[in-house]
């Protein structure tokens, strides 16, 4: 049965970096996160041997084989994974792992899905006329305790806010120039190979001025993996791109509002059209629910009703505990929940965050507004705008 | 703000070499810009001196002179009046085929087509941002050829083409955004000979039959507006082609196939410019205001609004020089187009329109005769 309703408080750490300097912000990165990477890596060391059919040994040792592909695709940002591993004193090639946990997960048969749901609410839908986007993140119960919310303030940079499991780089989050990132596994691996992993991508789009950087680092980047990339823009704009290493497909709000599991609905790469199953069959229910309670959006009269709709849709318990709010299932060998879940007004900056199902956890707004930062750079009309 | 002089170039004869004479040299300079420009790139991207270029390019003289006949005279004649070689015209024409991978890369443009149930003045509009090299500015002419008993024409093209974008005296228009994709194999009719056909279109079968019947080797989008409210836009490919209806009266087309993935590239397609994704529903969200608009003005200024958007900007739909790339690569709007198909105004602002209002060309797309006369100002429209 569902749990009760009370809300109780349940943070998740608050880490902040910044500075030019890439190494030196992974080092304050790493040193705040220290017990938590060890933790995560204690997890995951495992995961993979059963995962990837690779001892850890074998696992570190291949690691280095992204580095070029990483460095090509986002210069500087592996000295930041390199400040991390020297503040937290793990090697390089462990943090980079902690990077690719995604892709080093792909080999086994037996996988179970991971879930998680999106949505974005635009200007055109929301009662106070805000664009707001989030998600709920739902992972595998062990990894409890790893995640952090991140702000990364760098020069010359639009300042991020990420959720991210300590040691990664970029997960799901917003930045100063009004763009928000939500991402959802997509479990159709068709390519062998080497492929950036997915934090990279996330964080080259997180760090983007412009809606046009954003999608060109979506669209340049050669991936293993699929996934489902939310990105909302506060000027009222917002694109679900389907990515796959091969073509992507994409789909946008319709009558402003749009939600999205785990299941391709844009389109099913030709190179599995002839078997696609999602992996998850709740994906069905999880978005189709999400966005039927987002409809009433336009119903609101406030930001507070807005985000009470949202807190609504995220805590929905249809098909529990594969449901939305999503629980351990008993019967499942190792079972996934609702680790965090994320509200962000992109209008004001608001970030919202449970670290919890939110069905019981309350949502706690960050000490960080997102456009706090005045000079961060949001290249906006440059040009006179046309009468 | 800057104000870019257009340059109006007018061809009138029945004969294809003599009207290739008059528009040779009558844009003389800018074919000269424009032979500058494209040996320069021609050598830098594509390792190709200027004399190789020139050496292939009469390989498909055959295949266009069956396509669109007499058009080679008119090549000739261009070249006789600008005074320079013949090839050199005809790689002009050809500077999108003349390698496997174009080495200027793909022209990103945004194009719309309004029919009478979206416009508050119940009139019919086409028109485009044309995007392209920056450095290519000055070589952009807008032309009309009058060439009976064929339709006349009014368009927008690089000095030396043959055809690009306009519209023509029996109220058909023509916009064209690249589509970034090529698996043709052997010899395709260049892109400015199939616009031509399209423009050359006395009725709108005419104009399909032109889309549907060459044989190219690039994919490009062509949106073919007519003025009795009928649009339909044509993703073509060197294999099938794939099409779209106007959804309330509107269509808008970027650079992404919108209709259909070809399946020669559905494994790993992927747009080449991806803002191609916003652009078009930044468009659309404003021009979906059109119905409200109640005179033709108003219709126009809602439409210079949708085309000055700057949402991604530099690459946004009023499209700016990106610093981040190379000099020579860089793009702008290098002409926007707003065509009235229901009166035959048709209003262009060279370079991008955040800075540079739309002028009313002096030539009207419809006359009595197609004469000089078109040229004298008119209030009321003329609708045959």
């Amino acid at each position: 049965m569902p749990p009760d309703t009370t809300r109780a408080a349940r943070p998740l750490p608050l880490v902040e970096i910044s500075g030019a300097d890439a190494r030196e912000r992974g080092r304050q990165y790493g040193e705040q996160t220290r017990p938590l990477i060890e933790r995560s890596l204690g997890f995951y060391r495992e995961e993979f041997e059963r995962k990837s059919g690779l001892a850890w040994p074998d696992v570190v040792a291949r690691v280095p084989r992204w580095y070029p592909l990483i460095d090509d695709y986002a210069p500087g940002l592996l000295d930041e994974v390199r400040g991390i591993a020297e503040a937290s004193s793990r090697t390089v090639e462990e943090i980079v792992a902690l990077n690719g946990r995604g892709e080093l997960r792909t080999r086994d048969p037996f996988a179970e899905a991971s879930d998680c749901t999106s949505f974005v609410v635009t200007d055109e839908a929301s009662g106070d006329g805000h664009v707001w986007c989030g998600q709920n993140w739902d992972w595998r119960s062990e990894t409890a305790g790893t995640a952090v919310m991140l702000r990364i303030r760098q020069p010359g940079t639009p300042t991020i806010v990420t959720l991210v499991e300590a040691g990664q780089v970029g997960r799901h989050g917003a930045n100063s120039a009004g763009i928000a990132l939500n991402a959802n596994g997509l479990a159709a691996p068709f390519q062998r190979g080497l492929g950036i992993p997915a934090p990279f991508i996330r964080r080259r789009a997180l760090e983007s001025a412009g809606m046009d950087q954003a999608l060109q680092a979506v669209f340049t980047a050669r991936q293993l993996l699929s996934t489902n990339v939310l990105l909302t823009h506060r000027e009222g704009f917002a694109i679900d791109v389907e990515t796959t290493p091969g073509r992507h497909g994409w789909a946008y709000p319709r009558d402003g509002v749009y939600a999205h599991a785990n299941a391709f609905t844009t389109f099913v790469p030709p190179q599995v059209a002839a078997s696609y199953r999602p992996a998850s069959s709740d994906s069905l229910i999880r978005a189709e629910r999400v966005e039927r309670t987002l409809r009433r959006a336009r119903e609101t009269s406030s930001s507070a009703g807005m985000h009470a709709l949202i807190v609504e849709a995220l805590s929905d318990h249809l098909g529990y505990p594969n449901s939305v709010c999503n629980h351990p299932d008993p019967r499942a060998p190792r079972t996934f929940e609702t680790l965090a879940s994320l509200i962000v007004d992109l209008t004001t900056g608001e970030f919202w965050v449970a670290g919890g199902n939110p069905c019981t956890t309350a949502f706690e707004l960050l000490p960080w507004n997102l456009y706090e930062d005045a000079e961060a750079p949001a290249r906006l009309a440059a040009g006179a705008v046309h009468a | 703000m800057s104000r870019t002089e257009i340059p109006l170039i007018e061809v009138s004869s029945p004969d294809p070499r003599e009207r290739g004479r008059q528009y040779g040299e009558a844009a003389r300079a800018q074919i000269g810009l424009s032979i500058a420009y494209y040996r320069e790139g021609f050598a830098r991207t594509a390792g190709l001196s200027w004399d190789a270029v020139l050496e292939r390019v009469p390989r498909w003289n055959a295949l266009v002179e069956e396509y669109l006949p007499g058009i080679v005279d008119e090549v000739r004649g261009i070249a006789e009046g600008a005074g320079v070689r013949t090839e050199e015209i005809l790689a002009l024409n050809g500077r999108g085929e003349l390698s496997f991978s174009d080495p200027f890369g793909e022209e990103e443009c945004s194009s719309y087509a309004l029919l009478p149930e979206a416009t508050g003045d119940g009139h019919v509009y086409c028109g485009q941002n044309w995007d392209w090299r920056a450095d290519t500015l000055d070589t952009v002419v807008m032309l009309r050829i009058e060439q009976p008993p064929a339709p006349t024409i009014v368009m927008q093209t690089e000095a030396g083409q043959v055809g690009r974008q306009g519209a023509n005296s029996a109220g058909i228009g023509l916009n064209a955004n690249g589509l970034g994709a090529r698996f043709g194999t052997g010899l395709g009719i260049p892109q400015p000979y199939i616009r031509r056909k399209i423009l050359d279109s006395p009725g709108l079968d005419d104009a399909l039959h032109a889309v549907f019947s060459s044989r190219q080797s690039l994919c490009t989008n062509l949106l073919v507006t007519h003025r009795d409210g009928y649009a339909v836009d044509l993703e073509t490919t060197p294999g099938r082609h794939g099409w779209l209806y106007p959804e309330d009266g509107m269509i808008v087309h970027a650079n992404h196939f919108q209709s259909v993935v070809p399946e020669q590239l559905e494994e790993t397609y992927r747009p080449f410019s991806p803002d191609s994704l916003y652009r078009v529903p930044r468009i659309e969200r404003v021009l979906r205001r059109a119905r409200d608009a109640a005179t033709p003005g108003a219709v126009r200024a809602t439409i210079a609004e949708a085309l000055g958007d700057h949402f991604g900007y530099p690459n946004s739909v009023c499209n700016h020089p990106d610093e981040r790339a190379h000099p020579l690569d860089r793009t702008t709007t290098v002409a926007s187009s707003i065509v009235d198909l229901t009166t035959g105004e048709y209003w262009m602002a060279f370079g991008p329109p955040c800075e540079n209002d739309y002028e009313l060309l002096p030539w009207r797309l419809y006359g009595s005769d197609g004469a000089s006369d078109e040229r004298s100002p008119s209030t009321a429209p003329a609708v045959a």
